[in-house]
């Protein structure tokens, strides 16, 4: 198992190796040094293509594919609701919210959707186009899943 | 792929003397599997449905079922639909 | 992969939740309902988040050495399966491509330069370096001139470690932990009212309370899953109100019933007022006050924490001081009364409607009041008077202690209640709220420590802000930085934090798991080990210890904070870091390790490695030999347990959602100082304030006085900086997850449109923010989540390329010595 993740770490390496001798190293901030001050980049534009994502795992809530400048999320109006509400869907044709939205801290049902969940974008987040500076290794189950098979089936 | 499943477990106290029965009962239910039972009265059930509206309504008709103390939804996911979408017109709703 | 092995493990983890869910073991019955399960099992385990101080439990996903999934516990008392956005990002953090695999030296030619660019050496290479500095200090100038840096981020094993060696080892004080940034000013207020650190009441208060009043904190992104209960609470019953009150608007007034937006620093005009109002109503509980609270008038004009030759610090008349002598209620009434509603709406800038209605909250008898703080209280150079304040308005109603009725002191990071206050990594503090100062003290942890006496030095050693002075004036020479990214959280980096990491003088060690700004800053870069590579433990805001175990390996060269502590310590013997006479005193003492000394003392190592759970990793106790983390916990535990501090045994941590301290007799405590709630109260009382002598908690008389600095004509706006939702800290964890970089990618000025519109700004355009210290280049944001009043900006500073802190005061709460990272003077300029 550990060779397995050393394996997965490998680009890491390479990355680690090339950085030999250098003073920039904060990878965050790739170019200025410390001492100075960049241009900051241009304001990224929100995505709004109504693309779904793949989520990186069953549990993570999926991102918001479009943008949500302007909506109201408050004690008087929830605007996310008004598409992904359980009865809004037929005509927005937009996902419902998940029935876990539903139940309540003591995992009882309730008819509508629990105030625990109700500002949405506590976990639930649009996306920009800015690129990632760093990218990430994280391995999808599926392919952790074929790396095991794969490792049943050279035996 | 493209019908959409839904996948829940829940997990289920019974009355440790009502256990066979409650299993009896979950079984009649379309889509549901016991995972796990013991002898404290602990079982853990899935469900695979198409969609949520069936899950509220069978966690409802177990709630509901003789011998069981309570039963609450552990774990909820769709799966089937293309994940990728061209648009949200076309979403996991049945 | 086909759909079919796809559903399959899909039905796996469903079943897999519910066992967790239910403390069963994954049923054998369950690998039946799949076909290939023993390809599909996951192992779920629980573990603490390792991000705020809410302390979220997690279920973590592993497979084959690899994070796999993660989500909120259904089990647990604190989120019932809720996360934040980061929460359920957690399976990310440790997967930028970035991670630190061996450390990094500065070199030139081949050896060590100051000058030099970093190259890649080895574990050993880079600990002889380190101890050669370390001795070479140690020898020329004794131990005032080491020091480490450490973080309410650390689990409570690596900062107890971190702190016994650098107390009892190099015999230095000189360590202190970011949570001096955090919660400093929170420690000095209870400790001053109450005798005994960390509040009093607990979660459960949400769902008791009839009004929530946030007094400068943006719970709804700085605490999310708190806010769900708040959310909860105020949407299931509407009778609940929830008041807001800050210097700018955001997401928590989406909430809000009474919204303030005030003049920064006049919270203190505010809370003054309730106080007042409360008396000049009769709404005092007078029972209570009677019995439960003393009054107290604080010293005034005590100063700003600057260099003491600032002129600020030269002019205050009782710079530093927290005198207080005693006053009778009457007196205390007297000394409010100037704080009148119409004086208090004039000075806050908040309606005299809303300011009333707040009041009549903590007034109406009826109303269970909650009052909730972070940072807008804390790091504040009143801050420890700003808790005073709050505590003032509770002990005058006497509510406090009891379900629903609580004045809240929130946590920012994971562990600033577990490690930095309880363990007290402190530069002035021992375990359990013991002190350094105190030779009684010093002689229990002499004692526990099984060292001889004098060991542990008396004198209070630098805090945060004082330890970059001393770096930049060359009087702390060596500097280990652990947990933390100090370099850009530090205010004014650019007169103080970069000038003494780049001293020539100093020799400056960053751990790190990714290359931050700080780790860029030093000579030496240690690669480190992280939260769930590591058996750990947090505590969070309401007392509760959790505890985690490894779950997967950390990469191939990187290594725990503690195995690096630990590992140091071998390569010192008493002989080169203590004086001659302790030894001569002391023989038994010659020529041993500090390894030998602080570590293989009977205590640290008393379990043996068969003590660990099966079917977790252990890579510490693999090295050391034993279960040292065991070792230092119950080790530790033995500072509180019988002292109001109580913890259960190791073991137990293991299996619970975490245990709220006291913990006697195996039951948790909930409401101390209460009698229905708390072991430790007086047989018979109702209520026992048993911090203090007789039992009673203190209400301070303390005025308002003016900020540190101001907005003037060269200078005309406040700067407030802080945190976003998406972001912890200084972002090296969730910068590096795509998905919440692509959320919130850049830190962004927020101001007013009109003050916007008058500088001729439009969104999204550039400006330079410049202070009389240092400058920015940031992009102008008027439609975002926070919406300042005109003459306030707020730039939050978790991104490494704005790096807000080079505009940023040092000056602090001159009690706590926390800064004041809410208020300073800038001006904002098109570029």
């Amino acid at each position: 198992m550990k060779r397995f993740a050393i394996g997965l770490a490998c680009a890491a390496f390479l990355v680690a190796a090339a950085a030999a001798a250098q003073e920039n190293i904060a990878t965050m901030r790739p170019t200025t040094p410390l001492a100075e001050n960049g241009t900051p980049a241009p304001m990224p534009k929100p995505v709004n293509s109504d693309i779904r994502q793949v989520r990186n795992y069953p549990e993570q809530p999926p991102l918001i594919p479009h943008t949500i400048e302007g909506y109201q999320i408050d004690k008087n109006s929830n605007k996310c609701l008004s598409c992904h509400a359980r009865t809004a869907v037929e005509v927005s044709q937009a996902p419902m919210v998940s029935i876990t939205h539903f139940m309540n801290r003591d995992n009882q049902f309730l008819a509508s959707v629990t105030p625990r969940r109700y500002f949405c974008n506590q976990c639930h987040v649009p996306q920009t186009d800015a690129r990632p500076l760093v990218e990430n290794d994280f391995v999808d189950v599926d392919e952790v899943l074929e790396y095991v098979k794969s490792k049943e089936g050279a035996k | 792929m493209n019908a959409t499943i839904h996948i829940a477990s829940l997990l289920v106290h019974a009355r440790t003397e009502a256990v066979s029965q409650v299993e009896r009962d979950l079984l009649a239910i379309d889509g549901a599997e016991i995972a796990h039972s013991d002898e404290e009265g602990r079982l853990i059930v899935t469900l695979e449905t198409a969609n949520e509206t069936e899950i509220v309504q069978a966690l409802t008709d177990i709630q509901k079922l003789s011998g069981v103390v309570s039963a609450s939804l552990v774990y909820h996911q769709t799966d089937g639909a293309p994940e990728a979408a061209p648009t949200s017109l076309q979403g996991d709703i049945k | 992969m086909s759909g079919i092995s796809r559903r399959d493990v899909i039905k796996a983890q469903a079943v897999a939740a519910a066992a967790a869910a239910a403390g069963l073991p994954v049923p054998a019955a369950a690998q039946n309902l799949v076909t290939q399960a023993h390809l599909t099992d996951l192992k779920w385990s629980k573990a603490a988040c390792r991000f705020c101080g809410t302390g979220c439990s997690i279920m973590v996903a592993t497979k084959a050495g690899r994070v796999v999934a993660t989500h909120g516990d259904a089990e647990a008392e604190v989120n019932r399966g809720l996360n934040c956005v980061k929460g359920y990002f957690l399976s990310k953090i440790m997967y930028g491509n970035d991670r630190l695999t061996t450390p990094l030296l500065r070199k030139k030619n081949g050896k060590f330069d100051k000058d030099g660019d970093f190259e890649p050496v080895s574990w050993d290479e880079a600990f002889d370096i380190m101890a050669e500095k370390w001795k070479a200090t140690l020898k020329a100038k004794g131990p005032k001139a080491v020091g480490m840096f450490g973080s309410g981020q650390w689990t409570v094993w690596e900062g107890y470690a971190a702190s016994k060696l650098m107390k009892a080892g190099f015999r230095s004080n000189n360590i202190d932990p970011n949570a001096r940034h955090c919660m400093a000013s929170a420690v000095v207020g209870f400790i001053r009212a109450f005798g005994i650190d960390e509040p009093m009441g607990c979660y459960d208060d949400f769902e008791n309370a009839d009004a929530f009043v946030l007094w400068g904190s943006n719970m709804a992104e700085m605490h999310p899953i708190l806010w769900t209960r708040i959310a909860d609470r105020r949407l299931s019953h509407p009778h609940v109100k929830v008041a807001v009150l800050s210097t700018f608007e955001h997401r928590s007034f989406d909430l809000a019933d009474i919204p303030g937006v005030f003049v920064p620093q006049t919270d203190m005009i505010i809370a003054n007022y309730i106080a007042n109002h409360i008396i000049q109503s009769g709404a005092v509980n007078e029972d209570f006050v009677s019995s439960h609270v003393n009054f107290r008038k604080g010293a005034q004009d005590i100063g700003y924490g600057l260099r003491p030759d600032h002129p600020l610090e030269v002019a205050a008349a009782n710079a530093g001081s927290g005198d207080s002598e005693p006053m009778t209620l009457e007196e205390f009434a007297e000394f409010v009364e100037p704080y009148t509603l119409d004086y208090a709406a004039e000075k806050s800038g908040v309606s005299k409607e809303r300011l009333q209605q707040i009041a009549e909250l903590y007034a109406d008898p009826d109303t269970k009041v909650m009052s909730l703080w972070t940072m807008g209280v804390n790091q504040h150079t009143r801050g420890v008077w700003m808790n005073n304040l709050i505590y003032n308005i509770h002990l005058l109603t006497g509510k406090i202690a009891q379900p629903g009725n609580s004045p809240f002191s929130l946590t920012g990071q994971p562990s600033a209640c577990g490690t930095a206050r309880e363990v007290g990594t402190f530069a002035h503090r021992l375990p359990a709220d013991l002190l350094v100062a105190n030779p009684e003290h010093r002689a229990t942890a002499e004692k526990i420590w099984k060292l001889p006496s004098g060991t542990v030095p008396e004198w209070i050693g630098a805090h945060a802000v004082l330890q970059n002075r001393k770096l930049k004036d060359g009087e702390i020479n060596c500097y280990w930085v652990q947990v933390n990214n100090n370099m850009q959280a530090a205010p004014n980096m650019m007169e103080e934090g970069l000038p003494g990491y780049r001293n020539p003088e100093n020799f400056i060690v960053v751990s790190d798991a990714y290359p931050t700004v700080t780790a860029e800053a030093a000579d030496l870069v240690l690669p480190t080990a992280m939260w769930v590579e590591k058996e750990g433990a947090y505590g969070n805001a309401e007392r509760r210890t959790q505890f985690w175990h490894q779950l997967v390996d950390a990469p191939e060269g990187a290594m725990s904070d503690l195995w690096q502590l630990v590992e140091f310590s071998k390569r010192f013997t008493t002989d080169e870091v203590w004086p001659p006479q302790l030894l001569a005193d002391n023989p038994d003492y010659k020529g041993k390790t500090l390894y030998e000394v602080l570590f293989e003392n009977g205590n640290v190592n008393a379990f043996p490695n068969s003590d660990r759970a099966e079917d977790y990793a252990n890579h510490e106790a693999d090295d050391f030999g034993f279960y040292i983390q065991k070792g230092l916990f119950e080790e530790y535990a033995q500072f509180g347990r019988g002292h109001g501090h109580d913890l259960a045994d190791f073991d137990t941590y293991h299996q619970v959602r975490g245990l709220r301290w006291p913990v006697v007799d195996g039951k948790e405590t909930r409401w101390r100082y209460n009698g229905k709630y708390d072991p430790y109260v007086k047989e018979g009382a109702e209520f026992d304030f048993y911090g203090k002598p007789d039992g009673k908690a203190v209400a301070f008389a303390l005025p308002y006085e003016p900020p540190a600095e101001s907005p003037d004509e060269d200078y005309p706006f406040w700067l407030s900086t802080g945190r976003v939702l998406e972001h912890w800290h200084s972002g090296s964890m969730t910068q590096r997850v795509p998905e919440l970089y692509k959320a919130v990618p850049d830190a962004l000025c927020f101001m007013h449109p009109d003050d916007a519109e008058a500088l001729g700004l439009r969104r999204g355009a550039e400006v330079r923010i410049k202070s009389r210290r240092g400058e920015i280049l940031t992009r102008v944001e008027t439609r975002g989540r926070n919406k300042p009043p005109k003459g306030l900006v707020f730039v939050p500073w978790f991104d490494a390329r704005q790096l807000i802190n080079k505009v940023t005061l040092d000056a602090t709460d001159p009690l706590s010595k926390q800064t004041d990272f809410k208020k300073c003077a800038v001006r904002v300029e098109a570029v």
